[in-house]
């Protein structure tokens, strides 16, 4: 009889652990993010302006902060014309559909890459291959919401807030290695309006904060926009892949 | 009877005389609407015809026919829907060429001794055989000359510890102790003595001395090491291990450690050792104030190092002028 209430409450212990590893997923949360994902999956064109703020490692336990901003001009679907101030740099990204172009305004260099044929492979392909990291382009993908989903363990609606008097949907969500918020726009759009992302491994945790602005849906930008003509002067230099 | 033909004759004429002289129907149109308008505006008060003559003489027609000829009249170019129907450039579409390497490639500094090989040729003017089109290639089997050295390692580690972690590329962790601080690159010439990887001479002088390192035959002369090739000398990558009695006496002091110190001539590195220089590896966290040509810029990540045969150099200043540090590069 003890040996049978004993197994019984095996059981029950370990069902209650099977439940606490068990994801938990907000249905309002996911609403809003398939929203904001489906809206980007209608655009032809897509125009912002993103400020982003991030956590550098300057020494072993030491992080510094680093501000850039970029304009960003994405048109589907095998463009984009990407310009990034920093602190002591301005940076030229352009995709014509074949080739991506770095030029560097401060240093008059530029390199080139035969690119794949499409926008977010590309995106990606500069990521995995070159470190670029255009901007929170994970939010433009067209699986992203499924993604964030597959990822993430957590995933929570945490009200209506205000960023520049304007209201958002504030989205909370945690994995083992990072915590993620995101502020979507409350204005039939369902844009985002900032992005949080907290990296928890390593020594320390860091940050990588995203503001985005003056969006600009569906404008026609001049193919011309996105043809690279190296200024006078210019020199080309090798750029060196990861793998 | 009669006034009423005299009328009817009067009409005729009237009906014929408008049926004529049409400008004049429509004058007296236009005055009628005028009139009909503003009836307390008479047209006679507007003086129309006193305006034309002074108009004329302040703008002559020839004048603005002058600054706005007949050719440059705008319009569409095309009938395409676009402002203006597409421009027409002054300048050609270029073509830019990829060019993308990664750690492991050695292209950077073979293609580019290559090309220097052949460049020098053009210009060179002492001990020339130009009628030789010798083309330094790996890949040539008619002349199998490699100006690079494989043997050769790209740095030696630093005596003290790197403050910061690595910054990680591609499985390879680079370090360098001083900040990136960007400066164009431009190739440094030793003089003319020196000459870049690549480059091809005839005869060499009579200071030029053979020195052999793992059974290969070099010949060196003020600082730059040959290999025989087509009846004439090719330089190449000084050979890690060789050792020379003399040095040019342009050569720097490069310091590795608070107690050593090398020498740096050419892109080349030399410890002195019982009066004699070995060539050696260049020495990381050491820096040097120019590179010479054979050199190439490379984007890593955020940063533009120049790469000279398996060295990666970054740009740096040095008690505010620009020099170049040997960063120290290590697979991950």
């Amino acid at each position: 009889m003890i040996r049978k209430i004993c197994f019984g409450a095996i059981l029950i212990f370990l069902g209650h652990l099977a439940q606490a590893q068990e994801k938990k997923m907000d249905t309002t949360a996911l609403m809003i993010l398939d929203k904001m994902s489906g809206m980007f999956g209608e655009l032809g064109s897509v125009g912002f302006t993103s400020k982003v703020s991030k956590d550098v490692a300057y020494a072993d336990d030491f992080f510094i902060k680093e501000f850039s901003s970029s304009t960003v001009k994405f048109v589907g679907p095998d463009k984009f014309y990407v310009r990034v101030t920093g602190e002591k740099r301005e940076d030229l990204y352009s995709y014509n559909g074949s080739q991506v172009i770095y030029y560097s305004f401060a240093n008059n260099i530029y390199t080139v890459a035969d690119a794949p044929s499409n926008l977010i492979e590309t995106i990606d392909w500069l990521y995995q291959d070159f470190g670029v990291e255009l901007t929170t382009a994970d939010l433009f993908y067209p699986t992203f919401s499924k993604d964030f989903v597959d990822e993430m363990d957590y995933i929570e609606f945490m009200g209506v807030t205000h960023i520049d008097n304007q209201r958002a949907f504030h989205i909370g969500a945690a994995n083992e290695h990072v915590t993620i918020q995101l502020w979507i726009s409350d204005d039939g759009f369902y844009l985002p309006m900032k992005t949080v992302l907290t990296y928890l491994d390593g020594a320390q945790s860091h940050q990588h904060e995203t503001d985005f602005s003056n969006w600009e849906l569906n404008t026609v930008y001049p193919e011309s926009m996105f043809d690279f003509l190296p200024p006078p002067g210019a020199r080309q230099i090798t750029w060196i892949k990861k793998d | 009877m009669k006034t009423y033909k005299i009328k009817l004759v009067a009409l005729a004429i009237g009906i014929f005389a408008l049926l004529v002289l049409p400008d004049m129907a429509e004058a007296q149109r236009m005055r009628g609407a005028a009139a009909g308008r503003g009836g307390a505006r008479p047209t006679t008060t507007r003086q129309a015809p006193s305006r034309t003559p002074s108009r004329t003489v302040s703008r002559p027609t020839q004048s603005r026919q002058t600054s706005r000829p007949a050719v440059n009249k705008a319009s569409n170019s095309s009938s395409r829907s676009t402002v203006n129907g597409g421009s027409s450039r002054v300048t050609n579409k270029t073509t830019n060429n990829s060019k993308v390497a990664n750690i492991k490639d050695n292209k950077v500094g073979n293609n580019s001794g290559n090309n220097i090989g052949n460049k020098a040729n053009i210009g060179n003017k002492v001990n020339i055989d130009n009628s030789k089109d010798v083309n330094i290639n790996v890949n040539n089997s008619r002349n199998n000359i490699n100006v690079r050295n494989n043997r050769n390692v790209g740095y030696r580690p630093p005596y003290r510890p790197y403050p910061r972690p690595p910054v990680i590329w591609g499985g390879f962790g680079f370090s360098c102790f001083r900040p990136y601080y960007y400066h164009p690159f431009r190739p440094f010439y030793w003089g003319p003595m020196w000459h870049p990887w690549g480059f091809f001479i005839a005869t060499l002088a009579t200071t030029a001395i053979i020195v052999s390192v793992e059974n290969q035959k070099y010949h060196y002369d003020e600082g730059v090491f040959y290999e025989e090739a087509d009846g004439g000398y090719v330089v190449v990558e000084a050979p890690q291990g060789a050792t020379v009695k003399v040095i040019p006496s342009d050569a720097q002091t490069v310091e590795v450690s608070p107690t050593v110190n090398n020498y740096y001539y050419g892109g080349t590195y030399y410890e002195k050792e019982n009066g004699e220089y070995t060539v050696v590896a260049p020495p990381a966290g050491a820096t040097v104030d120019q590179l010479p040509e054979g050199a190439e810029e490379v984007k890593i990540g955020d940063q533009t190092y120049v790469k000279y045969g398996d060295t990666y150099y970054l740009p740096v200043q040095v008690d505010g002028k620009d020099a170049y540090e040997i960063a120290q590069v290590e697979e991950q």
